[in-house]
């Protein structure tokens, strides 16, 4: 395989590769019947392969968006190839994360180049291996559809009849990328490799693993987060198929042989904690407390000019606070995992987006060598950022290790949602001043929330660095900024939710502009454009989706809404349309036009616009309906009941506009959900009257 | 107890009250079914039982004894809305989409050409977090097409 550290010098389309010593030992695998191209593709005598990916398949599509991109390279045909998930060791993890993990919408942007190098050495191998098999140069060959061809003659021959010949050849030092012109899977809509599987109930995610031996188990959490269990005791009698009930570090694991049974028992077992400062808390007061620390001055994330000064002296002074609540992934499929513990083994088949923190916390916990244990990658049943975690590893790891027993640790939808890991709950102020003109000269702006990073960090900061994303860099052009951090301390577990703070800041900024439109009496489209006259990629999206949208902020009680945000190094633009009826309580979504410039290459148009309408859905879900209920501290959301979720019929019509410009690859999975919350709220404002600064929404209309 | 799923006599050794999407899962290892909510809140276990779509977490085992149970895996890959699923590339994450399928081909069988409500009203208890509606409904349409041009079931 190719190192890391390989000599990459790009002219043109040619990449030339220098070769470590590694890579010519990987050439010449024994296997008789298969061959071992480079580590992320093996091929057999019946021009059948094999190829791996570093990526999880959450719904995002990156099975078929990796394979594509190397058959095309390869020249291989991708009906005929079987895609299959790698253990996280080198050389199978991801060169800019330096670890096997899915996430920040960075699997294709970090996979292009890899993919590419890896199918395009293959090709180049079996040209060289067609054009000795038939005795012709070269030159005179090309590579199509698996197989080696003799442009004079027309003779040819597969990629899998050249395997014993190819083992004995060295792997070219360099290799010559394709144009992009002739390219055949990139940039097309292929369909999707997995549809078959999952539309034939045959796919495997986590929850459809049995191995034998296997017994169920699931955990009860703390009642209240920030507390230690102090005792607990089991209402006789229980269920004949409970094998087993016993404390581990995160609550008291309850193991049995039926999952049902083991769920109905952790009812009959009451448990005492200690006290959490959450105690007596209703989600409302732990906004209260967030809009408390706001009064405080923060620490400074970013200052430009003089932002207190202008606030004074300018001609027309803003403010509003917004605030929102903690949100549940609500993944499809709950947290589980298979675990297999023997003395020198360590076996675990799970959903799971960080397969390479998930080794070391097996590695940690059963203190086995890494290469004595497998980490085996199912189809993941919705991802949005939960099953990075590895929260659900420990649990289960810790029970099969008491029980001595394999497990499938399957948490129970209640049992999900109380493991907690949510968005962070988020308040922010923000003042401006206009100039009589009706420019922006100043944007102070304060958050107050609890730290993500010092839950997935581990560590704490004064300005927490991925709270603050997205305002330090505010795309809107002022010449005074002030941008403030106030940490809150509430010990409810938090973890990335798709876009990160994306889905706070889109919010906050993109409702404060539109309301900074309206009183300097400006349409919205132009107000922003006035703001982003140097952002050529910002001002195209805007322009483009105001275009597609025939943009207007309001017709006979319908009405429009824009936002603007950058994340994951794609700019996208939305318009949502609505309508509501404030005596009934209710929102209609007509329709929501997105644009996304994802920079230069649309690996698959199709695949993009699939991840748009996705986030677009989870978007307005989030909008409207979605916040995690407390009462008394405890968390009183259990289930789709009581933690709503946007159904069909709530579905707008969705249309999506992909731009292509120079630069880096952006992200796609993530950018399309930040600007259509606040599109929305901007469209209810226009309809109503009614500006929306705390969500969801479902609570103000 | 015997319980017939997809055309076969299954002989199983479960308790009487268990849940049926339970016994599919852990018994005859169907797994195509998925569990979700465990209350019928979301629809990721709907099956066919007498033709009627169901959700298996709500019903027992016993409840089922003599009926003809369909599950995912019991509805062939030609099947109109099956065909209608891949060609528009519906499923991402997939986890719900076996119900969503059960629930389309229940909705079909009653309905042969269904209005965007009749869709909706139907559909409305599956739901998706991948956001895949959009898609469901055109693909009911589709599948609803292809059953009247070949005037069958």
């Amino acid at each position: 395989m190719i190192s890391r550290r390989e000599f990459l010098k790009l002219s043109g389309l040619t990449l030339v590769i220098a070769l470590t010593p590694s890579g010519y030992r990987i050439l010449h695998s024994k296997d008789a019947e298969s061959f071992k191209v480079n580590a992320w593709i093996n091929i057999k005598e019946n021009n059948t392969a094999t190829i791996y990916i570093n990526k999880s398949e959450m719904g995002q599509g990156v099975y078929t968006g990796l394979t594509s991109i190397l058959a095309d390279e390869m020249e291989f045909p991708i009906d005929r190839i079987t895609v299959k998930f790698p253990q996280p060791r080198k050389p199978y993890l991801d060169p800019k994360m330096n670890s096997m993990l899915t996430g920040g919408s960075t699997s294709i942007r970090n996979m292009f180049m890899p993919m590419r190098k890896a199918g395009a050495v293959a090709r180049e191998l079996f040209l060289e291996a067609g054009a000795r098999a038939l005795k012709v140069k070269k030159e005179e060959c090309i590579a199509k559809d698996g197989r080696v061809i003799h442009k004079p003659t027309n003779q040819n021959v597969t990629y899998g009849e050249l395997i014993e010949i190819t083992k004995k050849l060295i792997i070219p030092v360099t290799v010559k990328l394709k144009n992009p012109e002739d390219w055949k899977y990139i940039g097309k809509s292929v369909k999707k490799l997995d549809t078959e599987e999952k539309v034939n109930g045959k796919a495997l995610y986590g929850t459809d693993i049995y191995i034998e031996g296997m017994v169920y188990a699931s955990v009860i959490k703390p009642v209240r987060w920030g507390s230690k269990l102090k005792y607990y005791s089991v209402n006789k009698p229980v269920s004949t198929k409970i094998i087993d009930i016993f404390p581990i570090t995160s609550g008291v694991a309850v193991c049995g042989k039926e999952i049902q049974a083991v769920w109905d028992t952790k009812r009959k077992i009451h448990t005492k904690w200690s006290k959490s400062k959450i105690q007596g808390m209703t989600h409302e007061d732990m906004i209260r407390v967030c809009k408390k620390a706001l009064r405080k001055k923060g620490a400074v994330a970013k200052k430009r000019g003089n932002v207190e000064k202008a606030l004074k002296t300018g001609h027309k002074k803003i403010e509003a606070e917004y605030s929102l609540p903690y949100l549940y992934h609500a993944t499809a499929e709950p947290l589980n995992c298979v675990v297999n513990i023997t003395e020198k083994k360590a076996q675990i088949w799970i959903p799971t987006q960080a397969q390479t923190n998930t080794l070391k916390t097996v590695k940690r916990l059963t203190g086995l060598p890494e290469e004595n244990i497998e980490i085996y990658t199912t189809f993941l049943g919705g991802g949005f950022g939960r099953k990075s975690a590895v929260d659900f590893v420990t649990d289960a790891v810790e029970i099969a290790q008491k029980i001595k027993r394999p497990i499938k640790l399957f948490y129970s939808r209640e049992d999900d949602i109380s493991s907690a890991h949510f968005r962070p709950i988020h308040t922010a102020k923000i003042e401006a001043s206009l100039d009589k003109e009706g420019n922006i000269t100043a944007w102070k702006h304060r958050i107050a929330s609890p730290s993500l990073s010092e839950f997935t960090k581990k560590r704490s900061y004064k300005v927490d660095p991925q709270v603050v994303h997205g305002v330090k860099d505010l795309p809107y052009e002022v010449p005074n900024l002030l941008v403030e951090y106030v940490k809150v301390d509430l010990p409810v577990p938090l973890w990335y939710w798709r876009s990160v703070a994306s889905s706070h800041n889109a919010f906050t900024i993109e409702s404060f502009i539109d309301e900074i439109a309206y009183h300097a009496k400006k349409d919205p489209v132009e107000f922003r454009l006035q703001h982003l006259f140097s952002n050529i990629r910002a001002s195209r999206v805007i322009e483009t989706v105001a275009e597609k949208a025939n943009w207007k902020k309001s017709k006979n009680g319908q009405a429009m809404g824009i936002a603007y945000y950058k994340s994951f190094r794609s700019h996208v633009a939305q318009v949502v349309e609505v309508s509501v009826d404030e005596e009934k309580k209710d929102i209609e979504v007509h329709k929501v036009v997105t644009v996304i410039d994802l920079g230069p290459i649309t690996v698959n148009p199709e695949l993009v616009k699939m991840q748009i309408e996705s986030a677009v859905i989870m978007g307005l879900s989030s909008a409207i309906y979605e916040e995690v209920q407390f009462e008394d501290g405890k968390i009183s959301s259990t289930n789709f009941d009581t933690y709503r979720l946007l159904r069909i019929d709530k579905t707008p019509k969705i249309e999506v506009y992909i731009l292509n410009s120079q630069g880096r690859m952006g992200g796609v999975g993530e950018p399309g959900l930040p600007p259509v919350i606040p599109a929305l709220t901007n469209a209810v404002f226009w309809a109503t009257g009614k500006r929306i600064r705390d969500l969801p929404l479902i609570k103000h209309i | 107890m015997e319980i017939i799923v997809n055309g076969k006599l299954y002989k199983v050794d479960v308790e009487k009250d268990k849940k049926l999407l339970w016994v599919l899962r852990e018994d005859l290892k169907l797994t195509g079914t998925k569990y979700g909510c465990g209350k019928s809140l979301c629809g990721f276990c709907t099956v066919l039982v007498d033709g009627v779509a169901v959700r298996s977490c709500q019903i027992t085992v016993s409840q089922v004894e003599n009926k003809p149970i369909i599950t995912i895996e019991g509805i062939p890959q030609e099947h109109h809305v099956k065909k209608a699923w891949i060609e528009l590339d519906v499923p991402q994450c997939g986890y719900c989409q076996a119900g969503q399928i059960m629930q389309a081909v229940y909705l079909l069988s009653q309905n042969k050409n269904p209005t965007t409500d009749d869709i909706i009203s139907s559909m409305y208890g599956n739901l998706c977090r991948c956001g895949t509606y959009q898609r469901i409904l055109k693909a009911i349409k589709l599948a609803s097409k292809y059953m009247r041009e070949n005037n069958d079931k």
